[in-house]
């Protein structure tokens, strides 16, 4: 089977920089900021985007890109390759497989919902949801969790999933250039000018209520970029700081190396590695920065905005901006606007969460690529149903700990001490400059090696210290709802064991010695 | 907004609109693997 491949440069940018952005720049980054001390936060911020971000997409780029030479797509090839004398590395790469499926079944649920709220701004179906608690009534409906006017039932939300679900697969199937690249290329340009025009509608809004002029959009951003500098010495800030980094550049997934598997051998990866994290930088810190925070502050004032930052980014994005944007003339326009630039974010990154999977299946089985995805199709339309019927029981944020938070971390880790420790610096060093259009700041050689491992190490540790014990004794899980966190945690340890086994077969049928450079 | 809220915000806003034109000049400009421009 040839080894599929980008058609472009700028293609394989736009599809990193699609999957990096997703809802997590629009709702979670400002939430962040203004929780964790404004402008203040920005200094952790950075330093965790030079010191983490940054250098974990490089080393992703470049391993993904030397492990495709050996034909692997995927993390436990790739990790193998890297340390062919570790018969057991091989299996810490499962996690770069396993962390991108289980965050797809819930997260094309979520995605399904955007796309059916963009319908609605457009019908209107909203329309008269004009306070927080009417509009809550409405998700909560949609959802399932209450049945009144708006709802009956979960069907709606359903046959938005099955769409949503579908195209997801019929990308996938396309493949990585004519399905993935090409999406890329229309929906990256199209959500940025989204982002801009709400951006500018935003920061035009002056104050809304002339009758409270304090409530007004220059608050607003002061409410978001203020700084607190009390915040900078508590260790929670920078953590927080690190984890949005961690998360919003999509490193520590898998989903990079996969896409950079694509590239050939004297492709560049240091500036395209840049300029994919640099864009959803732009995506981020400018336009998350710039739209839901100062637009809900400007209509409903500081203390409100505290209240709406607790009840958490979905609350945010599903409940407070349409109350917002049904207050401006063409509200149902700006409320599309809102929604599909979100659903643009979410099947961008979808479908890279889904890459992995498919392409371990054709790579390590020779399944062709229809066989691949049908298989990953029902696999994931099965594990999706919990997160459907049992939402509200906590599935959703069990799924979310361990394969987007936790998973991520020791991924991130693994990989760091495999390429710099392992692999070699030298080596290292001289492999992410093949093909380089740009000179990587000789810098980089000490942080990759000794910085980021180190970095990573704290944020495990923080999470083994504080987060895990209370997540594993469901410490916050009420009583009724603890069946459904243990047959989600079983749900899990099974996925978990059947990646393990496929990677053993898939090694047990090979011929001894494994791989070969095809590059 | 106060004095130093603006700063961050101009400050932060700068340096990443700076680094993003960079890149997007650099990429553009340069050859793509497939000879292309």
């Amino acid at each position: 089977m040839a080894k599929e491949q980008w058609g472009s440069k700028l293609g394989v940018i736009l599809a990193v920089a699609g999957s990096a952005i997703g809802l997590g720049n629009f709702l979670r980054f400002p939430v962040q900021a203004a929780k964790n001390g404004g402008g203040a936060f920005m200094i952790p911020y950075f330093a965790a985007l030079i010191l983490l971000g940054v250098p974990l997409m490089w080393i992703e780029w470049t391993i993904g890109r030397f492990g495709g030479g050996f034909g692997h797509s995927t993390a436990p090839g790739m990790f193998h390759t890297l340390w062919n004398k570790n018969r057991f590395i091989k299996y810490f790469g499962v996690i770069g497989i396993f962390g991108p499926v289980i965050i797809f079944i819930y997260y094309t649920y979520v995605e399904s919902w955007l796309l059916g709220y963009s319908v609605f701004a457009l019908v209107g179906k909203y329309n008269g949801c004009t306070t927080v608690e009417t509009m809550s009534a409405f998700l909560k409906q949609y959802q399932g969790l209450e049945t009144g006017s708006y709802f009956g039932g979960i069907s709606t939300a359903y046959v938005y999933f099955l769409i949503t679900f579908g195209l997801n697969i019929w990308i996938i199937y396309r493949g990585v250039n004519k399905g993935i690249e090409a999406v890329c290329m229309y929906a990256l340009p199209v959500l940025f000018i989204l982002a801009a025009f709400l951006t500018v509608r935003v920061l035009t809004l002056g104050a809304p209520n002339p009758a409270i002029p304090e409530n007004n959009i220059a608050n607003g951003l002061g409410f978001l970029w203020n700084p607190d500098w009390s915040k900078l010495w508590e260790a929670k800030t920078w953590l927080a700081a690190a984890g949005q980094i961690f998360f919003t550049l999509s490193v520590g997934f898998g989903i990079i190396l996969t896409y950079a598997s694509y590239l050939k051998k004297e492709d560049d990866v240091a500036l395209s590695g840049l300029t994919a994290a640099v864009t959803n930088e732009v995506a981020e810190v400018i336009f998350g920065g710039s739209i839901v925070v100062p637009a809900a502050f400007a209509f409903f004032g500081a203390a409100q905005m505290l209240t709406f930052a607790a009840g958490g980014a979905y609350n945010l994005g599903f409940v407070t901006m349409p109350v917002v944007l049904q207050q401006l003339p063409f509200g149902n326009f700006f409320g599309f606007a809102w929604f599909f630039l979100l659903f643009l974010a979410g099947i961008t990154s979808s479908i890279s969460m889904a890459q992995p999977a498919v392409a371990f299946l054709e790579d390590e089985f020779s399944i062709s690529k229809p066989k691949a995805s049908l298989a990953f199709a029902v696999v994931t339309f099965v594990l999706t149903q919990p997160c459907i019927f049992w939402i509200g029981r906590g599935v959703i944020d069990e799924i979310d700990f361990w394969g987007g938070t936790l998973g991520l971390v020791i991924f991130a880790f693994i990989e760091t001490v495999l390429f710099g420790w392992v692999f070699g610096m030298d080596k290292a060093w001289t492999e992410m400059h093949v093909g380089s259009d740009i000179t990587i700041p000789r810098a980089y050689r000490f942080i990759i090696k000794y910085v980021t491992p180190l970095f990573l190490l704290i944020i495990l540790a923080s999470f083994f210290c504080f987060d895990l014990p209370g997540i594993l004794k469901m410490k916050n899980v009420t009583d009724e709802n603890v069946p459904y966190i243990i047959t989600t945690r079983v749900m899990l340890v099974g996925l978990f064991v059947i990646l393990a086994y496929l990677v053993w077969r898939a090694w047990k049928q090979k011929p001894k010695g494994g791989t070969s450079n095809a590059s | 907004m106060h004095l130093d809220g603006w700063i961050f915000l101009i400050v932060s806003w700068g340096g990443i609109l700076g680094v993003f034109i960079f890149c997007l000049i650099r990429t553009l400009g340069s050859k793509d693997s497939s000879g292309k421009e």
